[in-house]
């Protein structure tokens, strides 16, 4: 009649005591390592990435690209949040008749030149440089327009003094220069296409003037480091937001909309190749 | 029936108990005492349940608590155990006290309080493992009380496929394991069929044969009756009498029904005689049952001793009698006479 | 003592039986590769899009940097993306790969998902059972009229529990790491992970991030898990004692973790909520170096809010089972 089951005890409890004591062990561990950290695992040193470059691009299967920048390579004013860069690629691998691929995105809403010239120090930048074939960049239009800012609202135009800008564009165009030659220094092969400034002010007939002195002045200066450098594409864009501009800009009448950026697609793409 | 119980009772005459609800608290313990009940109280909510209540058991005798259901037996059996801590008074098992010594008074007893209910996804066998192993008692302990209440051949199937008879004797055995001195049963013979009360009671007998004191609580008085030597009643949360079963049954007065067959003379005989007092009033205390068998018979109360008498007189004025029926008395006719005639039969 | 080790393998056995380890076992069965397979979902997709982890990682510095300059977002979710950049960055810079799909992997960041809700739950299905299902089942007369004091009896079933708990979460990791092996590989035990961030206002302080291999990062991730699983099993005990019926201390005890886990993603600005257990369960935040759900927070304080309230729950149960009347 005795039949038991003998087996289940001694196994339950000491699998379970076992648990027990391996997860206060683990407890003990957390709080010594939060409350008196060793040393912790040594680590190798980050290696630098691979240089792309030296292979023309005919003969490679892929081109690999990148966008930095502002906030028109993020694409704010597109409702559907693509901007030009993926429209201006997708019209690059037709024309080159092979892919081409993003291999990330990088501008940030908001970015000034100087932050730019920062960020392209870090590792992150630099290895997302020295790995592509393309950078698509644009940057700038917050140095000018903050600059000329005088309290008012950007958006509605009304506090957009040109004087102010004037007197620092020297300064200005040496943060464009820091990022020229940046990124030309992680990648001296990389292709760079610079969308150049383009005027949104353009309607209002007291900024038109000036404000197109100073978008002159500036496009031309990017022309010629362009020019200094070889492989940098100024991509024009005032002319595309003259006439007509309520068609192509958003509704903050800043950035560009879905047309707008279709448009400097279609040039980025041509500038490219 | 009755003159079985009777003769069973005077046979063991234990010392004639008068009524005697409230035995001074300290009472100086006896050897043979198990169990002592000393002054219990239990306010529940503001609510005396329990008041006042003492008695004794001792050793080897079946000790029957009577009671109507609400009368507060089963707070009383829950205090016994521990279940329910006492506002006063004391209880003592083996002169251990229950509640300030569970660990060790508890050794001493066994119990089922209600039902008998164990954990149905286990076996029969492993439901005493698991009790056996809470005080000390050894795997042959446990094929022994197995055997003792014949589970053997099913005690490896689970509990949940037991019929409440099994449960009921996996309940015993789980209360014989430790072999306690005293067994507490509150209303065992609930929901058993006739076959399985009759084997119950031959068991408690067959128990309290080897010495063991068993406390078993009901309402039916015939349970009582079958059973126990000594009873305590309790009703409203008082015990309004301990007594020997046999003294309280030959106070409870026993109702007599006569069947006559001209049913109009037998009635005017009976009223004209001295000794018979026809008591058509005490219809409701009676057992309906009985009633039912000799329907239109008259009920009386009268002495035993006088009934030949009365028979042959009532032959003798040419009332033919049909048949004469003592009756065992009810619950409800026993608190008649305890109490006076003056209380509501309805208990609680 | 050997007696209370009886008392301790009868419980054990009894919840065994009851199956309840067992259904645990089958949820977490069913359960897991669901997670896995969602999770393999997002490295295929990811794969497809990036050429390699480092520029996923850009990308994701970058879609979060750009989600910060927009005013629209909560405070708190903006200190938690901020934390969030600057360990990536951190990640980045030291050429390390902070999501490398491996089993090891996917057992850390499925616990860490798990420890405010499906974890507290699984332990409920026994800490809320324990006690109450005696009184259910009416076998509690039987348990508190043999010859053991009640706190004996109250106290093998906490032991039993605390069992159990262990038991719940190591099958949990096991089977985590078991079935994301088959799809992910079983390494990854040795890979760096970086702990030791600490939030100065919105700036990670780095000085004492050190990195230590994912296995001990699971180890101190599970002992931190199982201090605030007790936690809830405790008060789901002490719960099960006063409730008495297995239905209604479930409910109170679900009700109040799932509060928990909504009162710690909004109660930022309501701070005396930092007091309550539930907003407390998740401690694997202050080994990631993630924000915690109400500025001030620590490992030190949240450490001692569980365990004042674990206490109490302690107290409670025994207090109340040790004196309890047993009427039905």
């Amino acid at each position: 009649m005795g039949r038991k089951q003998g087996w289940l005890w001694p196994i339950l409890g000491t699998l379970s005591l076992l648990c027990t004591a391996l997860l206060l062990f683990g407890f003990g561990w957390a709080l010594k390592d939060t409350w008196s950290p060793s040393a912790g695992m040594t680590l190798p040193d980050p290696a630098p990435a691979p240089q792309q470059g030296g292979v023309a691009w005919a003969d490679k299967s892929e081109i690999k690209a990148i966008a930095i920048g502002d906030s028109l390579t993020h694409g704010t004013g597109d409702a559907t949040g693509k901007g030009y860069v993926e429209a201006s690629l997708a019209l690059l691998s037709k024309s080159l008749g092979k892919p081409v691929r993003l291999d990330g995105n990088l501008a940030i809403a908001g970015l000034e030149a100087a932050k730019l010239s920062q960020l392209l120090d870090g590792k992150a930048m630099k290895d997302a440089i020295a790995e592509a074939d393309v950078v698509l960049l644009t940057i700038g239009g917050n140095d000018l327009f903050r600059s000329a800012q005088d309290g008012g609202s950007i958006a509605e135009g009304s506090g957009v003094d040109p004087e102010l800008v004037r007197a620092r564009l020297p300064e200005l165009e040496a943060r464009l220069a820091a990022v020229f030659n940046k990124i030309r220094s992680n990648n001296p092969s990389v292709r760079v296409a610079y969308v150049a400034l383009y005027n949104p002010f353009y309607e209002l007939e007291e900024l038109r003037t000036p404000l197109a002195g100073i978008l002159e002045q500036w496009n031309g200066n990017a022309e010629r480091l362009a020019a200094e450098d070889g492989n940098i594409a100024v991509v024009p864009t005032a002319d595309l937001f003259r006439a007509q501009s309520g068609l192509y800009l958003s509704s903050d009448h800043f950035h560009p909309n879905e047309a707008g950026y279709a448009r400097i697609a279609v040039r980025v793409a041509q500038a490219l190749n | 029936m009755l003159t079985d119980a009777n003769s069973k009772a005077q046979a063991r005459s234990h010392a004639p108990a008068i009524p005697d609800p409230a035995a001074p608290a300290g009472q100086p313990l006896s050897d043979e005492t198990v169990l002592s009940v000393e002054r219990l109280c239990k306010t529940i909510r503001g609510r005396r349940i329990i008041d006042d209540i003492s008695f004794d058991v001792r050793a080897g005798e079946v000790y029957g608590f009577l009671g109507p259901n609400g009368s507060g037996k089963t707070t009383t059996i829950r205090m016994l155990v521990d279940l329910v801590k006492p506002t006063s008074g004391r209880v003592l098992v083996c002169g251990e006290d229950v509640h300030r010594h569970p660990d060790r008074a508890l050794r001493h007893v066994g119990c089922i309080v209600e039902n008998p209910e164990m954990y149905g996804y286990m076996t029969g066998w492993e439901n005493l493992d698991l009790f056996a192993r809470m005080q000390e008692v050894g795997e042959s302990r446990i094929e022994e009380v197995a055997r003792i209440v014949r589970l053997d051949e099913r005690i490896h199937d689970k509990v949940k496929t037991y019929s409440l008879g099994m449960r009921q004797r996996l309940g015993i055995a789980q209360a014989l394991l430790g072999a306690p001195k005293l067994l507490i049963l509150d209303e065992p013979t609930n929901g058993l069929d006739p076959k399985g009360i009759k084997e119950l009671r031959a068991f408690i007998r067959e128990l309290a044969a080897q010495g063991m004191s068993v406390f078993v609580s009901s309402h039916l008085l015939s349970e009582i009756q079958l059973l126990c030597d000594r009873v305590a009643i309790i009703d409203g949360g008082k015990v309004i009498a301990t007594s020997d079963v046999g003294e309280m049954l030959a106070q409870a007065e026993a109702h007599t029904l006569w069947l006559f067959e001209d049913p109009a003379a037998g009635r005017g005989l009976l009223s004209s005689d001295a000794r018979v007092v026809v008591a058509d009033g005490d219809r409701e205390f009676l057992d309906e049952s009985v009633l039912l068998a000799l329907p239109g018979a008259i009920p009386t109360r009268v002495r035993q001793d006088d009934i030949p008498d009365v028979v042959a007189r009532c032959a003798q004025a040419g009332v033919r009698v049909v048949a004469v029926q003592r009756v065992v008395p009810t619950l409800e006719s026993l608190f008649l006479t305890l109490t006076g005639g003056g209380r509501d039969a309805e208990g609680s | 003592m050997p007696r209370d080790l009886e008392l301790i393998r009868n419980e054990t056995v009894k919840v065994w039986k009851k199956k309840r380890f067992a259904v645990i076992l089958l949820i977490l069965l069913v359960l897991v590769p669901i997670f896995v397979y969602a999770q393999m979902k997002i490295a295929q997709s990811s794969q497809d899009k990036f050429a390699d982890w480092r520029a996923e990682l850009r990308q994701r510095i970058t879609d979060n940097t750009n989600a910060l300059s927009s005013d629209r977002i909560p405070e708190e979710w903006k200190k938690w993306r901020i934390a969030l950049v600057q360990q990536l960055q951190y990640y980045l810079d030291r050429d390390v790969n902070p999501n490398t799909p491996n089993a090891v992997r996917f057992t850390n960041t499925f616990l860490q998902n798990a420890v405010g809700l499906f974890i507290p739950l699984m332990v409920l299905a026994v800490a809320s059972d324990i006690v109450s299902s005696e009184r259910a089942g009416g076998t509690i007369k039987m348990l508190l009229t043999r010859p053991v004091r009640r706190w004996r009896i109250l106290a093998s079933k906490l032991v039993t529990l605390t069992l159990y708990v262990s038991l719940i979460l190591v099958s949990t990791a096991a089977v985590s790491y078991l079935v994301a092996g088959l799809v992910f590989g079983y390494g990854g035990w040795a890979e760096p992970v970086f702990v030791g961030f600490k939030l100065q206002g919105t700036d990670l302080d780095t000085s004492a991030v050190h990195a230590v291999p994912q296995g001990v990062y699971m180890l101190m991730q599970l002992g931190l898990v199982w201090f605030s699983a007790m936690t809830v099993a405790v008060i789901a005990f002490m719960v099960s004692v006063l409730v008495r019926s297995t239905a209604a201390s479930l409910v109170t005890m679900m009700a109040a973790v799932i509060s928990g886990s909504i009162l710690a993603n909004m109660a930022s600005s309501w701070h005396s909520a930092k007091y309550l257990f539930n907003v407390n369960l998740d401690l694997s935040v202050y080994l990631q170096g993630s924000p915690p759900p109400i500025e001030g927070m620590t490992l030190a304080f949240s450490l001692l809010v569980l365990g004042v309230w674990a206490l109490a729950a302690i107290v409670v149960s025994f207090a109340a089972f040790t004196r309890q009347d047993i009427l039905a």
